[in-house]
């Protein structure tokens, strides 16, 4: 459905991180070490060009988790890193597209994402620290607060139609 | 009753003879007086046991006993030092982890291998041992935290320094990945350990990290 395409330098991407590989230490929330252990094929991220903060959240909603039950999207934080600084990162591989398509309309549970990106590396102690500190020292920058009780409602409406949502299918419709 | 009013640290208001149970190490918060260290335990064998408080006004008194302790990491008991009760304190906290089931994470997180969070804590009771058995200094508490792989992180960020070892499984041996630095890659170590005895390199590398 959508073509792989190159991430530029200066772009940023999203990683959506559970509340419990988040260190609460006022005023700062970054992820902590574990949170970074990659999956076979890599880390997964959002593109910035591709999507939005609310979009994520909505993202996550609209998906199922391993019981085939709807992921409570309110238990996730947010944060950016440069793609730029992500690349300087000594054994991080590669920042590459991959978007994800499953069919028009695509499966309850497995919405498409043409912002999903891989962070490609092996597990290694050194870079898992240096991206959890990464969020730490630039909080400002990295952490991304938002409302997600704001979109209860939205993400109500939408499970109650799945898979006839813009986000099951081509994502030309959605806001 | 005995006269347990060489110290009271100001808790919270408890009926007359009523028991309460909690983890020790919200009992030696900082707050409480070091010269006064010669207190006892009231009822009970160990600070993770019931103990039986007394009631008077607004404050409970509390004797604490400074004999070494013990904990169960699942079918053993090991000692600890006094000096390290409240790391003995963060490890029963960190037993949370075992209970935690598949999808922990609304993904495809595993459950913790008690075998490697017991190795873990294992590990880091040893390093804090012989930390303050050959220099009288005592190692600041780390995270414990669990991976999505099953696998468990120790996790330290001082003022002085950083260090962040995994435990993991490698040819069905457990082993301790880790890295450390003083902050922007500044003298870093790098490396891997066996986890049944100390490696003086990482223990003289982690008195960096002890008060």
């Amino acid at each position: 459905m959508w073509a792989k395409e190159s991430i530029p330098d200066g772009d940023h991407v999203y990683r959506h991180c559970h509340h419990m590989d988040v260190i609460k230490q006022k005023p700062l929330r970054f992820p902590n070490e574990a949170h970074f252990k990659p999956d076979p094929d890599g880390l997964s991220v959002n593109w910035d060009e591709k999507i939005t903060i609310r979009q994520i959240f909505i993202l996550i909603g609209l998906s199922h988790n391993r019981n085939d039950r709807f992921i409570d999207q309110k238990q996730f934080h947010i944060f950016r890193f440069p793609v730029s600084f992500l690349r300087s990162v000594s054994g991080i591989e590669s920042i590459e597209h991959d978007p994800v398509f499953h069919g028009i309309p695509s499966p309850i549970g497995k919405p498409n994402n043409p912002a999903h990106a891989l962070v490609k590396y092996l597990d290694d102690e050194e870079i898992r620290l240096v991206l959890s500190d990464y969020a730490r020292e630039n909080n400002a920058e990295s952490y991304c607060p938002f409302e997600v009780n704001s979109l209860n409602t939205e993400i109500e409406a939408l499970r109650s139609r799945v898979p006839d949502v813009p986000y099951n299918r081509d994502w030309t419709e959605c806001e | 009753m005995a006269n347990c009013s060489t110290y009271c640290m100001p808790y919270s208001r408890v009926s007359h003879g009523e028991h309460k149970q909690m983890p020790s190490y919200w009992l030696l918060q900082p707050g409480y007086n070091p010269e006064k260290d010669q207190i006892k335990v009231l009822t009970g064998k160990s600070l993770f046991s019931d103990v039986q408080l007394q009631y008077t006004d607004q404050y409970v008194d509390l004797e604490l006993t400074t004999e070494d302790l013990e904990i169960t990491l699942l079918n053993e008991i090991i000692p600890v030092k006094w000096k390290l009760r409240q790391l003995a304190g963060l490890i029963e906290h960190s037993k949370h982890m075992l209970s935690l089931e598949p999808g922990w994470d609304e993904e495809n997180a595993q459950p913790i291998d008690p075998e490697i969070w017991k190795a873990a804590v294992k590990f880091l009771m040893l390093y804090a041992t012989e930390i303050l058995e050959d220099s009288e200094r005592i190692l600041e508490l780390p995270e414990i935290n669990p991976c999505k792989d099953g696998t468990v992180d120790l996790s330290w960020r001082t003022s002085r320094a950083r260090l962040l070892i995994n435990l993991r499984k490698s040819e069905d041996v457990i082993l301790a990945f880790y890295y450390g630095d003083f902050y922007k890659n500044v003298r870093p170590i790098k490396g891997w350990v066996n986890t049944d005895n100390v490696d003086l390199y990482l223990s003289m590398w982690m008195r960096n990290l002890a008060e």
